[in-house]
């Protein structure tokens, strides 16, 4: 299992704060994050901004992961976020569940996550985790622009009496609503982050698992988002963690979406041993361009190598750890998808260049290659017989082994 | 059993525990060898072997009704075998009427200047008589031998078999590469290294080739390998033609230069120093071919009866055999069989295809393993009685 403690040491706490409105949302970020801290044996812990503590109720208690809004009707397949609001605004629920159901419960009887003694919690706090979906607003820390996000999802939430507590909302059984939800919600640059980040904070981003809706409802301008989540949260010095859903049926669905943002995964949830929190389906994934252990690697075999080869491959647009001989990783990214075990390019290759694996030449370029590029039979020429075809000892062959013999 | 000063990279170079021998270089072992001259007196010597504490032997099916260039082949192996440096004295078992004849075959052995005795099961009278005997003869080459007791031997003493099994599409990222970094310190220090398996180099031996020093060591390869392409074609099969094969293409590999590449780079990088038919010692220090097939038995078989007193052998899918004379390394490719073989193997190089390790912090790790095993440690394979043996037959039986 890749995750490591090496940033979070054990010992340390996870202080998991709430800048505003606990929605199941944010509960449900809560969850993961704790989830995170008990198989990093750290201490978890969360609050509000009044010091109050916080309960998340077992992930169960939300799930599906649903928006909710009272006296609404179940949505169709809402096409813009605009649309959705204007759904929601507009819709008469035929079945609706109180909020309160989908209040985590207090429960006395579940486990304590905490390896230590509920009395020698260490100081040290290994990471914060700061969390707003919205009421932070009220708080003046936001800006502008992501209070106007915020402002649609206190209109989704519909009137009430402030965000301090949650607004009574129905079951609206539409999942991926979520998800755009989400991505909507996410700043586009650090400016935008509620709070400034410190050095050892981490970050939560939590991608639903969405059940099956419209292609369009996940595509469009949303699918930029991770970048600029990614790009903030790095810039800002954070790490980014993510959890989402697996199987997702689109396109351009949460997964898809985190893994071209240069996400990796680094772990199932459901495999993890987190007994009854309903992560069987869930991805957590890492983006942190310090840390390139999480990132699939690319193992170059000699210094004169240029192609490294992907033992478990890569995504179009993913962030590879390269490992040469005499070292530490470099990055590259991957222009189109590697199977595992294929090479990536190092550098750009003009046709006819010799293609060096184990520091001697398997090939030439038979067509340019860019660095990224997935290298294999399509642009590289066995410099001896030919790939994969029937052939005999041609003189051309023979005048190949005489000329490096 | 190992010893502190043992197994480790710092200090006064590399050095192993080895047992000293009056001729040659010294043993990582010290094996009483009931060396079987043919199929038809296997049983006795193994029947000896089982009643004499501290003895080996192994069953084959050769050394009569072969033709000559079979019945030399199998004569070398068995001489190789008894003369490795892993072998304080051999007792040869034979029946009386076969081709490769215990005389023969003990003489071979005496001239080299190691303890030797030989029977016959016909002249014995019998199997029980052989057996009963063969033990007597044993007693008397054990009061013969050397203590056993190990002294310091520089890697230069070392001459190092490498063999890959059972490969994987991650053979050739992992545990060949750190297979190939130990090969190089090896060679570095002064040592031996034989790399083999003639069929894997097909299509990249001018690769190998362009590294020979001399370069009419590379012209030897070169035809090596082209007379065994012409052999296998006699046969109506074009090895080359299918290769690499589509299982290969898929799993990555783009050119028979890169699938070939990934097998001899087991061998390191250092220049080839000499190419030596199946089972012959090398003369030259540094890297040398020996010229085996791709069997991993009749491979490991190959290399040991030339002198190699240690073999490291990768594997991906998890073969466990050994050798009855030396100790065989295995080394897993990826983390996988290295947990569902575990009993079976000796080191997990699957840590580099995740990047959590380097080829040459695992190159490190089993080069200190490697040193701990040639000064006494077992081998899984050892430990689990894996003694393979099986001498690589040329022509068809007559």
């Amino acid at each position: 299992m890749p995750l490591t403690a090496s940033r979070l040491g054990p010992g340390g706490k996870v202080r998991f704060l709430h800048l505003g409105y606990q929605c199941p949302f944010t509960l449900w970020y809560q969850e993961q994050a704790e989830g995170l801290a008990h198989l990093l044996g750290l201490v978890f812990e969360a609050t509000d901004l009044t010091g109050d503590a916080v309960t998340a109720a077992p992930l169960g208690a939300y799930t599906p992961m649903q928006v909710v809004v009272p006296g609404h009707p179940p949505l169709g397949a809402p096409r813009s976020t605009a649309d959705m609001a204007e759904t929601l605004r507009t819709g008469v629920p035929e079945h609706s569940v109180e909020a309160t159901a989908l209040r985590p419960a207090a429960s006395p009887g579940r486990p304590h996550v905490s390896r230590l003694g509920d009395d020698d919690w260490p100081e040290a706090v290994a990471a914060t985790v700061r969390i707003c979906l919205g009421g932070a607003a009220a708080k003046g820390r936001l800006s502008a622009a992501l209070a106007a996000k915020l402002a649609w999802l206190e209109d989704l939430a519909g009137p009430g009496d402030g965000f301090r507590r949650p607004k009574p909302v129905v079951v609206l059984d539409e999942a991926p609503l979520n998800a755009r939800a989400f991505v909507e919600l996410i700043p586009a640059s650090a400016s935008q982050l509620p709070l400034p980040l410190g050095e050892r904070d981490e970050m939560f981003l939590t991608c639903v698992h969405s059940r099956p809706a419209t292609r369009e409802s996940t595509e469009g301008a949303a699918d930029a988002r991770p970048w600029l989540l990614r790009s903030a949260l790095e810039a800002a010095g954070a790490r980014v963690w993510a959890v989402c859903g697996r199987n997702s049926p689109y396109p351009n669905g949460p997964w898809p979406l985190l893994a071209g943002a240069g996400f990796a995964i680094v772990a199932v949830l459901g495999e993890l041993g987190l007994p009854g929190r309903g992560y069987d389906q869930s991805l957590l994934v890492v983006a942190n361009p310090a840390d390139s252990a999480t990132l699939p690697a690319g193992l170059v075999l000699a210094q004169a190598d240029n192609v490294a080869t992907l033992p478990s491959g890569g995504r179009q647009g993913q962030r590879l750890a390269i490992h040469a001989p005499g070292g530490g990783p470099r990055q590259l990214r991957a222009t189109a998808e590697i199977p595992p075990g294929h090479k990536v390019a190092l550098v750009d290759l003009e046709p006819g260049t010799p293609v060096v694996k184990y520091g001697q030449p398997i090939g030439v370029a038979s067509i340019a290659i860019r660095a990224g590029d997935h290298v294999h039979t399509h642009n590289l020429s066995s410099g001896r017989a030919g790939g994969g075809r029937l052939v005999s000892s041609t003189p051309k062959c023979d005048e190949m082994g005489r000329g490096h013999g | 059993m190992a010893m502190d000063s043992v197994g480790s990279a710092s200090g006064g170079g590399l050095r192993f525990a080895g047992v000293a021998r009056p001729v040659g270089r010294p043993g990582t072992r010290d094996h009483l060898l009931v060396l079987p001259t043919c199929v038809c007196s296997a049983h006795t010597a193994l029947a000896i072997a089982a009643a004499v504490p501290g003895a080996t032997s192994f069953y084959h099916q050769h050394g009569c009704a072969q033709l000559e260039f079979d019945r030399l082949q199998t004569l070398r192996t068995l001489v190789g075998t008894a003369t490795n440096p892993n072998v304080g004295a051999t007792l040869v078992v034979g029946l009386g009427c076969e081709n490769v004849t215990s005389s023969e075959v003990a003489g071979a052995i005496a001239d080299r200047g190691r303890p030797v005795l030989a029977l016959d099961i016909q002249t014995q009278g019998g199997t029980e008589r052989a057996v009963v005997r063969g033990i007597a003869a044993c007693e008397q080459l054990q009061r013969q031998a050397g203590s056993g007791r190990r002294e310091l031997f520089a890697l230069s003493e070392l001459v190092l078999g490498t063999e890959c099994g059972g490969s994987d599409a991650l053979s050739g990222l992992t545990a060949n590469p750190v297979v190939g970094w130990v090969a190089d310190q090896v060679v570095g220090a002064g040592g031996t290294v034989i790399l083999s398996e003639t069929t894997e180099l097909i299509g990249a031996e001018h690769l190998l080739a362009a590294r020979a020093a001399p370069t009419c060591v590379g012209e030897l390869l070169v035809s090596t390998v082209a007379r065994v392409e012409e052999q296998i074609k006699a046969t109506g099969v074009d090895l080359r033609g299918t290769q690499p094969a589509p299982g290969n293409m898929q799993g990555g590999l783009s050119s028979i230069e890169e699938k070939s590449l990934g097998c001899m780079h087991k061998g390191g990088s250092s220049p080839l120093r000499e190419v030596v038919e199946y089972a012959a010692a090398p003369k030259e220090r540094g890297l040398v071919f020996m010229d085996t097939p791709g069997h991993d038995v009749e491979s490991v078989t190959g290399m040991v009866a030339g002198g190699a007193q240690a073999v490291l052998f990768t594997t991906g899918r998890g073969t466990p055999t050994g050798s009855p004379v030396a100790p065989v390394i295995k080394i897993a490719t990826n983390d996988a069989i290295w947990s569902a073989m575990r009993p079976n193997l000796d080191f997990g190089a699957g840590a580099v295809a995740a990047g959590r390790e380097s080829i040459a912090e695992a190159g490190e790790r089993l080069l200190r393993l490697l040193l701990r095993i040639l000064s006494g440690d077992l081998t899984r394979a050892e430990a689990l009685g894996h003694r393979e043996f099986a001498i690589h037959r040329i022509g068809p039986t007559v």
